[in-house]
């Protein structure tokens, strides 16, 4: 541990090697020369010239070495206890779904009876919804061909935007509906309906897409485009979710990457549920019960195997509250409910009862915490 | 983990690592975690400070490695990602990040407090000094994350700032900057107290 004594040189204390470049005592310090010694980049020559230098400036590295205790406490360390357990912990999460493990795979977490449309209805059953739907759903790239029309700048946009704990329906000029929902952004040019149907969605939304032929209806969010001749379909695409999730409950839309040509994409309809990421990689999961999208329609929350962040997150849009969980084993907890709540107090309780755990208000803030093992 | 710190998988390009993540290849996973839990969990704790919190935050982080491994795609290096991935974790666990500075400002001050620490032999602790811990206090609880985190990955993990530029997701040059600033905020207080 360093300390603060008179500001002396103990040159001679040292059996450090000699500097072969010894600068006179009142050389200014070397930051870069510091620099790099601090991070391991110097030289056997160059160590030697730092320590040197540090010797004729004490006070300077007991400066830095108080800043580093202070931004970096080199005293707390993980016990080997620590590293052994998480290991532990993680390594049957390894097993329980790695492929290649003989493992059988573990129950779900969380599947209650009241998330009544899909109790039972999914075989396999990891925690994350995405292994899940992975594991059992099958990858398919399809060619959807439809005429492309390129996005017109034009006058101004409607734009029709949603607060925390807000759904509008908003019906377009074609005929299509779209409920959006709450924290969620629809924006078309003043075009739409002459020359395309292209939108563009900020968060949720669930359309019902009237049905014209020659006019395919595109929706676009920030990594996704969706192209739709008529049909009824979820799609969500949160800034946050660095993604898009789209859940078709009618006809059929192709889904590609923003990025990616028209007339690409792969083609989804009733029952699949698909995910794109930033980076245009999908993942598809046929046959889930995606009735219960609709039902969202209906002021429900609807949840099939969600992490417990989209639950929260969609709770704290949907009740304009903030909901802090205070455990990790909650945190990466599996959740499938359906939500019929009308107050944020009341899905707390169902979701309690669900988790096993207990939530506290405080306000705007709720606190969701495992209840304590007897 | 046990499996394989002679394994000549210390060598491997990231990518032929990333490509056994991919696959699921649990040894690959416990390579990483062998070789980045201590690293990983001590960064963590830099921001934290609460060892149970740094813990869950290099759980969160595994677990995450581990579920999203199928689209798992690294555009920079394993070291980026990891290091990238703690920092935002434990930024989103420290909702009040100014909370964080005032602590290892607070923890500096303490340590030097006339009653935790004994004088060092036979010397009185002068003003100077004491004017020195204050404004080097000062100067750490007014350092902002950004600058805090180049020089912890700098300084205590040995980064180059190429790497530290793909943790912070700014360009070599401006993490260079930022450690240029730390070390010129250091030479302010140290020309203070000469």
């Amino acid at each position: 541990m360093l300390f603060f004594g008179p500001v002396a040189v103990h040159e001679d204390m040292s059996t450090e090697p000699r500097s072969p470049f010894p600068d006179s005592s009142d050389a200014d310090l070397d930051w870069d020369l510091l620099d790099r010694h601090l991070a391991g980049a110097c030289d056997a020559e160059e160590s030697a010239r730092a320590k040197a230098m540090l010797r004729r400036h004490p006070a300077a590295w007991q400066v830095v070495g108080h800043f580093l205790d202070a931004v970096a406490p080199s005293q707390e360390a993980p016990s080997a206890a620590e590293k052994a357990a998480l290991a532990q912990q993680l390594r049957s999460e390894w097993a329980a779904t790695s492929p290649s493990a003989t493992v059988p795979r573990r129950a779900p977490r969380v599947v209650r009876p009241w998330s009544r449309a899909f109790s039972g209805a999914f075989p396999s059953a990891t925690a994350r919804w995405i292994g899940a739907v992975a594991a059992a759903a099958v990858i398919a790239v399809g060619v959807y061909t439809v005429r492309h029309r390129p996005v017109t700048a034009a006058a101004p946009d409607r734009i029709y935007a949603t607060h925390r704990g807000e759904r509008v329906t908003v019906r377009l000029a074609d005929g299509s509906s779209v409920v959006l929902g709450a924290q969620s952004t629809l924006r078309y040019g003043s075009s739409f309906g002459r020359d395309n149907r292209n939108v563009y969605l900020d968060g949720e939304a669930y359309f019902t897409v009237a049905h014209h032929a020659a006019a395919p209806f595109v929706v676009y969010t920030a990594h996704s485009a969706t192209q739709v001749l008529g049909t009824e379909f979820f799609l969500k695409a949160y800034p946050a979710d660095s993604g898009a999730q789209i859940a078709v409950t009618d006809g059929k839309v192709a889904l590609r990457a923003r990025a990616a040509a028209p007339g690409s994409g792969v083609s989804l309809v009733y029952g699949d549920v698909a995910r794109i990421d930033a980076q245009g990689l999908m993942t598809v999961a046929r046959g889930v019960p995606v009735d219960a999208y609709a039902e969202w329609t209906h002021g429900r929350l609807p949840f099939v195997h969600s992490k417990m962040s989209d639950v929260v997150a969609e709770l704290e849009r949907w009740y304009d509250v903030t909901i802090v969980v205070r455990d990790s084993t909650l945190a990466h907890a599996s959740v499938s409910v359906t939500l019929d709540t009308e107050s944020a107090d009341q899905a707390m309780d169902l979701l309690s009862d669900i988790l096993n755990a207990s939530w506290t208000r405080s306000g705007h803030i709720i606190t969701l915490s495992s209840k304590r093992r007897s | 983990m046990t499996s394989s710190s002679s394994s000549p998988d210390h060598t491997l390009p990231d990518h032929t690592l990333v490509r056994r993540l991919r696959e699921g290849d649990v040894s690959a996973f416990e390579w990483v975690y062998d070789t980045y839990y201590e690293r990983l969990w001590r960064f963590a704790y830099s921001f934290v400070r609460t060892r149970a919190i740094a813990q869950e935050v290099v759980h969160d982080i595994f677990l995450a490695l581990w579920s999203g491994r199928k689209t798992l795609s690294i555009h920079t290096t394993l070291d980026g990602y990891l290091y990238g991935a703690v920092r935002n974790r434990a930024l989103k666990l420290v909702r009040h990040e100014r909370v964080v500075a005032r602590e290892a400002s607070d923890a500096l001050v303490q340590s030097h407090s006339p009653a935790s620490s004994a004088p060092a032999e036979g010397v009185q602790e002068t003003l100077e000094q004491r004017e020195l811990i204050a404004a080097l206090s000062r100067a750490v609880a007014e350092l902002p994350e950004r600058h805090r985190t180049a020089i912890v990955l700098r300084w205590r993990h040995g980064m180059r700032y190429e790497e530290i530029a793909t943790v912070l997701a700014v360009s070599p040059q401006a993490a260079r900057t930022l450690i240029l600033r730390v070390q010129q905020t250091l030479k302010t207080v140290l020309s203070r107290a000469v």
